[in-house]
């Protein structure tokens, strides 16, 4: 039975010297960023790069970046956790001359120390051009705004509790154990996380390169 | 020697030259603003410059749907 591949395994990617300039040799040529990038451009030139090493951004990042419809790697490119792989790679998926090709994006710390953009951020800037985080980090403040509705709803809703507890003779601030709660969480669906991706349990951890690289 | 501070009218999103580099003012995310290497050229002109065009939805989902995302950005 012939069984044609429906992708291919690997993509080229390209790499236009002024963002690998503005991206890459902005760093100082020893620190571990730089380091790190270049050690792997020799095998994006020579290997391309396999699909199963790809994740995509999210199309509303929880930061105000917008960075639908593209992918990513975390650097150093390998299998290992992501906690030990604090740095990025964002690339544009592109159909060129041979096909589908990445053009190289954006790439930086995934969690920067506060002051520096992190590499969904100047992915953003460079797709979007300026100003566009400011407009989205308004809509993140709408819903900084609803979360705090959310919470007034809820200490409405124990102060109410409270209330019928206390005509009911139950202890102030328990429910009478036969009725529902008046005000009731909603379950999350667990995020769809990539094998290896660091839950927020690992951000506390010491050696998490959030933490190691602020210092 | 007292030094004195050169005022700057500048807002996050301008970019700044100094000594011929350019640098864009960003947030610092704690209240303030912080230079970074400007970010100056962007898709639109990397795609014209190669002539390449985006994907259509169908050949992105065919090659990228698959993929996990980890709801970092």
């Amino acid at each position: 039975m012939a069984t044609g591949r429906r992708r291919p395994p690997r993509l080229p990617v390209l790499i236009s010297p002024a963002v690998w300039g503005e991206e890459v040799e902005r760093l100082a040529k020893s620190s571990p960023a730089r380091v790190a990038a270049a050690r792997e451009r020799a095998g994006l030139d020579r290997d391309e790069i396999a699909l199963t090493h790809l994740s995509r951004c999210e199309p509303e990042g929880a930061d105000g970046t917008r960075l639908g419809r593209l992918v990513k790697t975390y650097v150093p490119i390998d299998a290992g956790p992501a906690s030990v792989r604090p740095f990025g790679f964002v690339f544009w998926p592109e159909h060129g001359e041979q096909g589908a090709c990445l053009e190289l994006l954006a790439y930086g710390e995934r969690h920067p120390r506060k002051g520096t953009r992190s590499v969904y951020e100047r992915a953003h800037e460079r797709l979007h051009s300026r100003y566009r985080i400011r407009k989205s980090a308004g809509r993140r403040g709408a819903r900084v705004s609803r979360r705090a509705s959310r919470r007034d709803l809820q200490a409405a809703c124990s102060a109410a509790s409270r209330t019928v507890a206390g005509s009911s003779g139950a202890p102030a601030g328990t429910a009478p154990r036969d009725e529902p709660p008046l005000c009731r969480r909603t379950p999350r669906r667990p995020a769809r996380a990539a094998p290896g991706s660091c839950s927020p349990c690992d951000e506390q951890r010491p050696d998490h390169p959030r933490r190691r690289y602020q210092t | 020697m007292a030094v004195t501070a050169k005022k700057l009218d500048v807002k996050i999103g301008d970019v700044v030259e100094i000594e011929g580099r350019r640098y864009d003012v960003v947030s610092d995310k704690e209240g303030g603003v912080t230079l970074e290497p400007a970010i100056t050229k962007t898709v639109a002109e990397l795609r014209a410059e190669r002539g390449c065009r985006a994907l259509t939805e169908e050949e992105f989902d065919e090659l990228f749907g698959d993929l996990p995302s980890d709801g970092e950005g």
